[in-house]
């Protein structure tokens, strides 16, 4: 272990579902929940939980809307999503340069 | 977190950003159906020209052409944008620049040509200008740098129009369309289809 303070990793992206859902937002500036859904690997349920704790967060901001009659959620980074995840991934790169 | 972790932590964040911008990009299916069309077109406008064959119907053959591509392009456009899972910047990008190609080219093809400034044997090369630089950036955009390389194509093809215009110059642009856009658009088309399946 080195001197890295991990304690400085945000706990609310360090999960592999999370961090997950944060690496599609970052590449794409919207995401329905079925692309989500197939990005992560996850079942509706599990992914709604980890959506609602990122919303919660202030991380992502969801939009919902009507297609064809059926309910639409789209996802997307807030600006505090963004600079938190862009200071996650400058602590792991911290990390592997200790 | 030990070190190997975060290594593979950035790998996996990596990996899921790489796979989700792949597959945002257009499906070719617009070069195609533009390429066709113009395709087809040309070759009835040099036919008639050879054979010296004018009916009066071909004064809206254009018209037709142009209008009946606006409105499928339109149509089919907003439906995949109000469909669309994803939204990204450079999706966005590549859409309203092909927009504004489209737009450039049709000003150039019928104002352009019908207010007199300029013969209507030079269309062909001014809209191959254009669309240089729409492929050269769109190469950027799809990250394949053989898209970029097709505006070569496209600029060598107007250069020589400008310089030898005659009524074959419609030749030279049926080859340009096959070669440098129905023909990539299968490219992108195949390649796109195969990966979509791949990642999803």
């Amino acid at each position: 272990m080195t001197d890295f303070d991990y304690q400085q990793l945000d706990d609310i992206i360090h999960s592999r579902i999370r961090l997950a859902i944060m690496a599609v937002l970052v590449s794409v500036e919207e995401a329905e929940f079925t692309f989500l859904r197939e990005k992560v690997n996850a079942t509706d349920g599990n992914l709604s939980t980890h959506l609602k704790k990122l919303e919660d967060a202030g991380y992502i901001a969801v939009s919902k809307s009507f297609l064809d009659r059926k309910p639409v959620s789209r996802y997307m980074l807030t600006q505090k999503g963004r600079k938190s995840f862009e200071a996650y991934v400058e602590h792991l790169e911290k990390l592997i340069k200790k | 977190m030990e070190e190997r972790e975060a290594k593979q932590e950035l790998e996996y964040i990596k990996k899921i950003m790489q796979d989700s911008r792949k597959i945002i990009l257009d499906d070719g299916r617009g070069f195609i159906f533009w390429g066709v069309l113009i395709i087809v077109g040309l070759s009835v406008t040099y036919f008639s020209v050879i054979y010296k064959w004018h009916p009066p119907v071909l004064n809206y053959l254009w018209p037709f052409l142009i209008g009946f591509g606006w409105i499928y392009t339109l149509i089919i456009e907003f439906n995949r944008m109000k469909r669309a899972r994803v939204k990204t910047f450079a999706g966005q990008i590549l859409g309203t620049l092909w927009f504004s190609v489209g737009v450039s080219a049709t000003i150039f093809g019928f104002v352009g040509s019908m207010s007199g400034a300029y013969d209507g044997v030079y269309i062909s090369a001014v809209i191959s200008v254009v669309l240089g630089i729409a492929y050269a950036l769109s190469g950027v955009l799809y990250g394949k740098k053989w898209i970029s390389l097709l505006a070569f194509g496209w600029w060598i093809g107007a250069i020589t129009i400008f310089l030898w215009p005659t009524v074959h110059s419609i030749l030279i642009m049926i080859l340009m369309l096959t070669f440098f856009q129905t023909l990539p658009g299968i490219i992108i088309y195949r390649d796109l289809k195969k990966l979509r399946s791949e990642l999803v």
